[in-house]
């Protein structure tokens, strides 16, 4: 099955607004940075072939409002997601602050069906600034939020700059790389999540208990 | 007796009761719930439980009918009538209350019976101002839907003399303390003839003659929540006092009462298809209950802990899809109606008559001397406000007159007033603008709170991100020949509350990336205008889009004080864009939803192959006017006949029906997918010609204008025949048709909570 065409990989980027979500997309896809990207209002995608272990896979990103009342909307695009960015900025303690309820968020509309191990990957943009202007002991603030509202689950951690271009490319490759993993474990669940779809509207009136999964 | 097979003989009606095949009282379908014993009965399970519409009944059936439903005294004696009647068969001679067997299911006349054998349970909602009516959802065995029934007690005469009893002897209540209701009598009726079994986790299910394996499923938890499990993550045994993860306070508590609130959440995990549904969901399920079930992942594995919720969720599910299927069937027409409606309109080629195409067709631009000739030389306008709204609504405004123009169409002028008394309004908004500006400038108080500060930062940040492709917003080093007002003077405050600079924006910085820094005086104005508003409107406060909408009046007054009266006039309709919970941002996908299935049919039904009629890809285009689509004087020319309400205050819909349909031979060609809808809608962005796309607005309204008026017309003359049917216009579109602005306001900003 998976032989018969390029994997399509959707990776869903989020965070507070001004991150830099749109900046990091068109630095990877375009390898272009300008201070002028307007505020993103709605969504859309970029695509970008990228061969992952010797197998070519067409990641489809998708870029988001960071304005966060504009997510209660239309999220119709979440579903089926094979990876989360959650973005925040060094220079901005509250986008720190911030990552969990984006998790919350993707979670709530996502509907993935392993919300314990989805692949979660946080981005901290902005690293070419001036040391001055960073998050104070961001190191520390860091470890706690992972520890205590990440659930302590140890996301992979990339620190860029989309306007330097640095580390940027690494991180959308583990991006991929954790996408396509899920992507496996979700082409599978995918069909699960039909047929839970037709159970919830057939009824069956048998005590069976083979789908008990805990 | 001899009660024939094709014969049924009634043992409780339940008269005015309703189907409500449409959100529209005008569909409803009145009739009869009814239990009877077909004449083939050999135990209670073939009861029949039938629903039977009016309309279906003869004459002497419907007396029949509504003389069993009259017999106030047969709760009493059901089960005994049944034993009775058992013992006498045959003795009874005459046909007591025997009318013709109901059919099984008609979907065209809306019948339908089921042998209780069949009912796998009941759901039963009583009258509250969520459901105005008390209804029952029947939930057979096998997968079939059958639809609600609700129970019209106003209309009952039954259930009315029985309230007024109950009310006269100071009991207004039924048996279980609470309000007296028709479909009490139903159940009480179900009860005697039956097994009925009330589920105590869930007291509106009644569990139809229930198997033991039934009741199983259905007993709730021993107390509190569900049972613990090893749940992952938790298996280090470490030695620290590590917060326990996921403990909120009383979490338990709240899921133990939220228990079934929270299944149905999960229902719709497996539902989330459709936006229609979520609409639903969100409107019987708190959000705060949805953020629940995420802080505790093993809620998630609730359906399958809890056997008996997937039979629940199951039930629950049906309903939801039932009402949502209902939700996506209103808004089209039968076929027949649209070809009825092309003979008279002309198919789409040839929408209207000549005569309303020429008039459809753009007119030159006004310019400033026209404009002065709409005036005397008082100042007072010489012609009716809708003489020159007609005017711009079919020219626009040429660059000259956009600034005397724009304060009326923006309210900030009154139609009526005269030069002299427009100089004092300016005067007065001068010193108001300076009175709110002051609340942020000159308040440190106010500077250091930290919602202040966040909003200043998202205000900075999107500043900067503006436009700076327009000649006055270019950063000004790259701004070739700029001359002019090139200070940071932007300030107007009086006594001697001029800044060159506020303190959070300093000069000094010479680092190019830093967002506080704002080098161009016309950005710095954008900034000065929006934290104003900030304090101007309180409740709202700054979101995202507002600087695409101030960003073209600034750059025709360029005057701070002008520019915020302009503004805040805009913002007065679309403030229900950016409301918090995004309500009014919902509605208007949803009216251009509803439009769009009336309008275009077709179009509708291939978008929903491709999973996109939420519409999804007009939420930016609607969010800010289109203004990051067109090129920027489009954008002028097309806000000015919006501002016009000259047809409709919601013209703003019918051009994204012009957008959407002059792209349908592309969309239904080659888009399959909601991804390719989306990009392929995204990717006009810059593409599309407005002239010819306000001509197909204006063509489309009219033509919706006339299909309405045709379909009115149809109506009157069918009901004066005394025909009954009729073609329902919605009155969500009806609403199209007003050109009174609408407003919807932000509500208090709850504590805590910030400008996100
Ligand atoms: N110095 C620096 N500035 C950056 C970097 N990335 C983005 N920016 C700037 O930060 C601002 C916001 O960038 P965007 O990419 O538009 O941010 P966003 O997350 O897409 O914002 P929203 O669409 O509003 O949610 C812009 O002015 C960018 O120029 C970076 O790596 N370094
Ligand atoms: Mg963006």
């Amino acid at each position: 099955m998976s032989a018969r065409k390029k994997t399509l990989l959707k990776v869903i980027v989020l965070g507070d607004l001004g991150v830099g979500k749109t900046s990091l997309m068109q630095q990877f896809v375009n390898k272009k940075f300008s201070h002028q990207y307007k505020a993103t209002i709605g969504a859309d995608f970029l695509t970008k072939d990228l061969t992952i272990d010797n197998k070519t896979v067409s990641l489809q990103i998708w870029d988001t409002a960071g304005q966060e009342r504009f997510q209660s909307l239309g999220v119709a695009f979440y579903r089926g997601a094979d990876c989360c960015v959650l973005c925040y900025d060094v220079t901005n303690e509250k986008s720190l602050n911030n990552l969990s309820s984006w998790k919350d968020e993707f979670l709530v509309q996502s509907n993935v069906s392993n919300p314990q191990d989805f692949p979660f990957i946080i981005i901290g943009n902005k690293i070419d600034v001036d040391e001055s202007k960073k998050i104070p002991s961001l190191q520390k603030k860091l470890l706690n939020i992972t520890n205590n509202q990440l659930g302590g689950l140890n996301y992979p951690l990339f620190e860029t700059s989309a306007k330097d271009s640095i580390n940027v490319e690494t991180a959308f490759e583990n991006v991929a790389r954790m996408a396509l993993q899920q992507e496996e474990l979700n082409g599978a669940s995918r069909n699960d999540m039909n047929d839970d779809y037709h159970d919830a509207i057939n009824i069956h009136l048998e005590n069976d208990n083979s789908g008990c999964a805990c | 007796m001899s009660v024939l097979h094709s014969e049924t003989q009634l043992l409780y009606v339940k008269s005015k009761a309703y189907l409500h095949p449409t959100s529209s009282k005008k569909d409803n379908v009145a009739g009869f719930l009814s239990l009877s014993r077909p004449g083939s009965s050999k135990s209670s399970k073939d009861i029949l439980l039938s629903f039977t519409p009016e309309s279906m009944l003869s004459g002497a059936e419907l007396d029949v009918y509504n003389s069993v439903d009259l017999r106030a005294d047969l709760l009493q004696n059901l089960s005994g009538l049944l034993l009775n009647d058992k013992a006498k068969s045959g003795n009874q001679g005459k046909k007591k209350d025997v009318v013709s067997k109901p059919p099984v299911l008609v979907t065209t006349s809306y019948a339908f019976s089921i042998p209780l054998l069949y009912v796998y349970l009941l759901l039963i909602r009583k009258p509250s101002l969520g459901w105005w009516f008390g209804s029952v959802i029947i939930h057979p065995k096998s997968e079939e839907n059958l639809p609600v029934v609700f129970f019209h007690d106003d209309e009952s005469p039954l259930t009315i003399s029985r309230q007024k009893v109950k009310n006269q002897s100071f009991d207004p209540f039924g048996e279980d303390g609470t309000m007296y209701w028709g479909g009490q009598d139903f159940l009480s009726a179900l009860s005697a003839l039956i097994t009925m079994e009330r589920l105590n986790v869930e007291p509106s299910v009644y569990l139809v003659d229930p198997i033991s394996a039934d009741l199983v499923n259905f007993l709730p938890y021993g107390g509190g929540g569900p049972p613990k499990k090893g749940r992952a993550g938790s298996a280090s045994s470490g030695s620290a006092p590590k917060a326990e993860p996921f403990k909120l306070p009383d979490v338990n508590k709240m899921f133990a009462s939220a228990k079934w609130k929270v299944l149905e959440t999960v229902a719709t995990f497996t539902l989330r298809t459709k936006s229609l549904v979520k609409d639903i969901v969100d409107e019987h399920v708190p959000q705060s209950v949805v953020r629940l079930i995420l802080t505790k992942p093993e809620v998630q594995k609730v359906s399958n802990d809890f056997e008996s919720a997937r039979v629940y969720l199951a039930k629950w599910a049906a309903q939801v899809k039932e009402e949502a299927e209902q939700l996506e069937r209103k808004f089209m027409m039968e076929d027949a109606v649209y070809a009825r409606i092309n003979e008279q309109l002309g198919n789409d080629k040839q929408l209207l008559t000549p005569q309303e195409i020429s008039n459809a067709s753009r007119r030159k631009p006004v310019n400033l001397v026209e404009w002065k000739g709409f005036f005397d030389d008082q100042g007072h306008l010489v012609m009716t406000p809708d003489e020159v709204k007609n005017r711009i609504f079919h020219g626009g405004l040429a660059q000259d007159a956009r600034k005397e123009a724009w304060p009326f169409l923006l309210g900030v002028y009154a139609w009526n007033s005269n030069t002299a008394e427009r100089e004092i309004t300016k005067k007065s908004l001068q010193s108001s603008y300076c009175d709110f500006k002051r609340r942020w400038a000159d308040n440190d108080e106010r500077r250091t709170e930290e919602f202040w500060k966040d909003q200043k930062v998202r205000i900075e940040k999107d500043v900067h991100r503006n436009d700076r492709n327009i000649d006055i917003y270019k950063s000004d080093k790259t701004k070739k020949g700029s001359k002019g007002d090139t200070s940071r003077k932007s300030l107007v405050l009086s006594n001697n509350l001029e800044r060159v600079s506020s303190p959070e924006t300093p000069d000094e910085d010479d680092d190019n990336w830093n967002l506080a820094r704002i080098d161009n005086v016309h950005l710095f104005r954008l900034r000065e205008i929006l934290l104003t508003y900030n304090e101007y409107n309180v409740n709202l406060g700054y979101i995202q889009g507002m600087t695409d909408l101030l960003s073209p009046i600034y750059a025709v007054f360029q005057d701070e004080v002008m520019s915020f009266w302009a503004f805040a006039g805009f913002m007065e309709r679309m403030e229900r864009n950016f409301v918090r919970d995004q309500s009014g941002m919902k509605r208007q996908m949803q009216v251009l939803n509803e439009l769009l299935q009336f309008m275009f049919p077709d179009l509708y039904k291939h978008l929903a192959k491709c999973e996109s009629t939420d519409l999804f890809f007009f939420f930016r285009m609607l969010l800010v006017w289109y203004k990051r689509e067109f090129k920027w004087d489009d954008v002028n020319t097309l806000w000015e006949v919006f501002w016009t309400d000259y047809y409709s205050s919601q013209y703003h819909l019918f051009f994204a029906l012009a957008i959407l349909s002059s792209q349908e031979s592309a969309i239904k060609g080659y888009l399959n997918r909601f991804d390719e809808v989306l990009k392929y809608m995204n990717e006009l962005l810059g593409t599309m010609k407005l002239h010819d796309l306000l001509v197909r607005a204006e063509l489309i309204f009219l033509r919706f204008r006339r299909m309405v008026d045709l379909i009115d017309r149809e109506n009157t003359l069918k009901r004066e025949q005394g025909e009954l049917y009729e073609v329902q216009i919605h009155p969500d579109l009806r609403e199209l048709l007003l050109r009174k602005m609408i407003i919807q306001k932000e509500e208090e900003r709850p504590e805590g909570v910030g400008g996100g």
